[in-house]
């Protein structure tokens, strides 16, 4: 019977915990919450806590606080609450951070042994609260997104500082969450305007390459698949959808579907509103867990977390080779995650299969085993 | 979700609670009475506060006027629009409308004098539009104006050489009172302050970058200064006799014609008192049944930036922007260094037509939208004047956060909201395909037409702005009181007033 094991808390924020990440090696985890900090913790065992699967987990109260510790409090910046964290992804040494003020911050341990993080760049320009902000797979390029219906994207300049290369402003309403594909060099934007827009570079400038409707309410945020053939995007309206470029049938080639962010999307699956009662607000996606299907078939699992108190794992797999469609089915509930509270974020561990940390209104992280 | 939904739903995030949007921040001024008093309201709907003694004063409506707007995306957008279609043709057409009845009735005494100025950026959107060179366009479009009832028809272009002049000689007294030293407390890094969209944006969002603005005013308000002060004057009329419409590329200029350093209060009259776009103008003469090419060449006025005997129209070397790089570069390399080199030089060397060895010429990320030009000093061939040219609001967005951080290393910016500066102005004439890359190739025609001119003549070989600026200012000519007063503006940084209702988290 497939299970959320819940093998550690942490514990130490004073309000909602908004987002998680993960660091490259996957054994740091940053947060952000609306105290205003962000905190950065680490399995006080590295690398050997994802190995503790073989063993027993008690799941005792003292054994769940016990793995992780909290290394580092970034607290001395925003005025406002933290809204999104995200750490760099190819060496993990940098930090950045959206607030409420309208800043994204930029933070760096100057060296290995140093105290604590140090704003190295502060990078206003929103009007008023920003939403989301999320590195590009290089490490270039950074986007943050807000209530003022714009995203911006951002370049750095190599000293730590950043150069502002883009204010695209087609959102009609808030942008919730911007990311970026793990392969190409494309940017998706999810808002209150019930779209995804796809934004890619063009000359020297970054235009809308489409947009994705369907969705009949806030888009709050999406996930691409590991290798970026689909993207999936939860909602106000209770949905999953996962969605792939149009027109596809193309000469057989070998690598199957692939992107290219000219075409418009069609949508190859939706998980009906009955599966979730309330607004689903993050969703993550997970390669196949190591030794589960054959790699053929099988796409992963998405994780998603829910204004109704749940965590859901799904399966997505592809269905026969005569449609593009897929098979999304509801694998484990995990209600009353974070008790009584909505859960805010969930996200695999990149280098870890099955390993996920979630966050919610009640100020915890938890991370959880998938047990198959 | 929590045990009770209802007390959560305040506080969700994206509740936006009433007034927040609009940072224009409400002065209230308390009266002072200390106990309360009722409102009424009269039969024609005023609003009259009675005090307990009975008395009663009538309240004054709060209103948002356009020389409040600041152009923020904030605010009841619609509002703006709605601000701005306040000053469009059709007041032109009201004013000479009522000059017309006026004559009719003997009264023509009390007729404005109606004075319209078009900027070369229009003549050139108009000339691809209607596909004929901006003289032609020049001469057309007075005929067509003096047609309808228009006075005067002059060039913007004729005023650009005063602020240019003026701006040039700002930079060096500027550059000298600060050894050449750039940043916090200096009076340098000196921008460019003639594009209203970058001036409203610096006001409302960056006032820490204000000290640095150029305080030379514009051409459309400095021609505002010639018609309602000098002109007036020659003509013996009051400020207010004059009635003075300007023919621009954007919305923009409406809002820096309404701003309250450009009103008189003396005659209660603006300096501008409607600027029209491009686009406005185009269908103004569309509906009067006079089309450009329908409508015969006339001779041009005085104050027009063209040769003796109306063969061409003279330019400033650089790009839409107006030239102010290329000018202020070459006044300040002869003044300050003893180098010499015409704007011509550094807008070819800027485009990267005609390398100079003195110049260096850098694309920062676009060579349209934001270069560094920088001048070399002949005997050490190093840097001896930075200056750059940042056009665009993403460009505008690393101007702003090196000057704030002290990192920006220029001693003059020239700085536009538009990518592409004025020949993309947001009132500009628009092609038929409105397609991405179609309106990209419109804009650079657009530049094109603007920046080829038959001749360059420098503002300091202009006979006719000489004997302007000595017959206004006197003999003491710009050095006078009344032409730092007459050609000088200021700016006023906002301080955004928080909302006590929006501030928990």
């Amino acid at each position: 019977m497939p299970q959320l094991k819940l093998v550690a808390e942490l514990k130490g924020h004073d309000d909602r915990v908004w987002q998680v990440s993960w660091d490259p090696s996957g054994t740091r985890l940053a947060s952000c919450s609306g105290d205003k900090s962000a905190r950065v913790w680490s399995a006080i065992s590295g690398a050997n806590f994802f190995a503790s699967t073989a063993m027993e987990v008690d799941g005792s109260r003292s054994n769940l606080a016990s793995t992780w510790q909290c290394v580092d409090v970034i607290d001395n910046a925003h005025k406002r609450t933290v809204r999104s964290v995200a750490f760099e992804p190819t060496r993990g040494r940098a930090i950045a951070t959206a607030s409420f003020d309208g800043t994204t911050a930029i933070w760096e341990k100057t060296d290995e042994s140093a105290d604590s993080y140090e704003c190295v760049a502060t990078l206003e320009g929103h009007e008023n609260e920003a939403k989301c902000v999320a590195w590009a797979p290089s490490g270039q390029l950074l986007a943050t997104c807000g209530r003022d219906k714009s995203v911006w994207i951002w370049e750095s300049t190599g000293e730590g500082d950043f150069d502002c290369i883009s204010v695209l402003m087609e959102h009609t309403q808030d942008v919730k969450m911007v990311l970026w594909h793990p392969k190409q060099e494309l940017l998706a934007s999810f808002s209150y305007d019930d779209t995804i827009r796809i934004w890619k570079e063009d000359d020297d400038d970054w235009v809308s390459a489409s947009t994705i409707s369907g969705h009949t309410s806030t888009v709050w945020a999406g996930a691409f698949s590991p290798e970026g053939e689909y993207l999936a995007s939860v909602s106000d309206d209770r949905t999953v959808r996962v969605w792939m470029q149009n027109a596809v049938q193309e000469n057989g080639s070998e690598e199957g579907f692939y992107y290219r962010p000219d075409t418009s999307y069609k949508c190859v699956a939706v998980v009906p509103d009955s599966v979730h009662s309330r607004a689903i607000y993050s969703v993550s996606w997970c390669a196949s867990v190591a030794g589960e299907q054959s790699a053929n078939t099988d796409l992963g699992f998405l994780a998603t977390g829910s204004g109704d108190n749940s965590v859901r794992i799904l399966s997505v797999s592809r269905k026969e080779a005569t449609t593009a469609d897929l098979d999304v089915a509801l694998v484990c509930t995990q209600e009353n995650a974070h008790g009584l509270s909505d859960i805010n974020c969930v996200q695999w561990n990149p280098k870890y299969p099955g390993w996920l940390a979630t966050s919610g209104d009640d100020g915890v992280i938890r991370i959880w085993h998938l047990e198959l | 979700m929590a045990f009770s939904g209802g007390l959560r739903l305040t506080d969700l995030n994206d509740y936006i609670t009433p007034g927040q949007e609009c940072i224009k921040p409400v002065e209230v001024k308390k009266t002072g009475a200390a106990s309360g008093s009722h409102i009424k309201v009269s039969d024609a709907g005023d609003y009259y506060e009675v005090a307990k003694d009975g008395e009663e004063t009538k309240l004054e409506a709060a209103r948002i006027t356009l020389n409040d707007c600041l152009a923020c995306s904030g605010c009841v957008t619609s509002a703006e629009a709605v601000l701005i279609t306040m000053q469009s043709h059709h007041e032109l057409l009201a004013v000479l409308e009522e000059n017309r009845r006026l004559h009719s009735q003997g009264e023509g005494a009390q007729a404005k004098h109606v004075v319209v100025t078009v900027a070369p950026q229009s003549r050139a959107s108009l000339a691809l539009k209607h596909r004929m060179s901006p003289l032609s366009v020049a001469k057309r479009v007075t005929a067509a104006l003096k047609a309808m009832g228009v006075d005067h028809v002059f060039d913007s272009a004729f005023t650009r050489d005063l602020t240019l002049v003026e701006s040039a000689r700002e930079f060096v007294e500027r550059f000298k009172a600060s050894e050449g030293q750039v940043g916090d407390g200096r009076s340098l890094p000196v921008l460019a302050s003639w594009c209203p969209g970058w001036v409203c944006y610096a006001e409302k969002t960056h006032a820490e970058v204000l000290p640095w603005m150029s305080t030379t005013r514009s051409s459309q308000q400095t021609m505002g200064a010639v018609v309602k002060d000098y002109l007036a004057k020659k003509l013996g009329k009051t400020p207010d006799q004059i009635y003075h419409v300007t023919v621009m590329m954007c919305y923009d200029k409406k809002l820096e014609a309404s701003r309250d350093d450009f009103y008189n209060d003396v005659y209660k009259t603006r300096d501008v008192d409607c600027v029209v776009t491009t686009g406005e103008l185009d269908r103004m003469l569309l509906e009067a049944g006079m089309s450009l090419e329908s409508v015969a060449e006339s001779g041009l006025d005085s104050l027009f930036k063209v040769d003796s005997v109306q063969e061409h129209l003279y330019s400033s070397a650089g790009t839409s922007a107006g030239g102010g790089l290329e000018y202020v570069m070459s006044y300040a390399a002869h003044v300050l260094f003893g180098i010499d080199i015409s704007p011509e030089q550094v807008a070819a060397a800027g485009r990267e037509e005609a390398a100079h060895p003195l110049i260096e010429v850098k694309a920062v990320r676009n060579l349209s939208d934001h270069r560094e030009i920088t001048l070399l000093d002949p005997a050490t061939l190093k840097p001896c004047l930075r200056f750059a040219a940042v056009y665009g609001f993403r460009h505008l967005q690393n101007l702003v956060r090196k000057l704030k951080s002290g990192r920006s290393v220029y001693h003059y910016v020239e700085v536009a909201a538009c990518p592409n500066a004025c020949s993309n102005g947001g009132g500009q004439l628009q092609p038929e395909d409105l397609s991405p890359a179609a309106k990209k190739q419109w804009v650079a025609e657009t530049e094109r037409i603007y920046v080829t001119s038959d001749a360059y003549e420098l503002p300091e070989n202009n006979p006719a702005l000489r004997e302007l600026i000595y017959d206004w200012f006197g003999p003491e000519g710009l050095d006078s009181q009344l032409a730092k007063q007459a050609l000088h503006t200021q700016f006023h940084g906002i301080v955004a007033k928080t909302n006590p209702l929006g501030v928990s988290w």
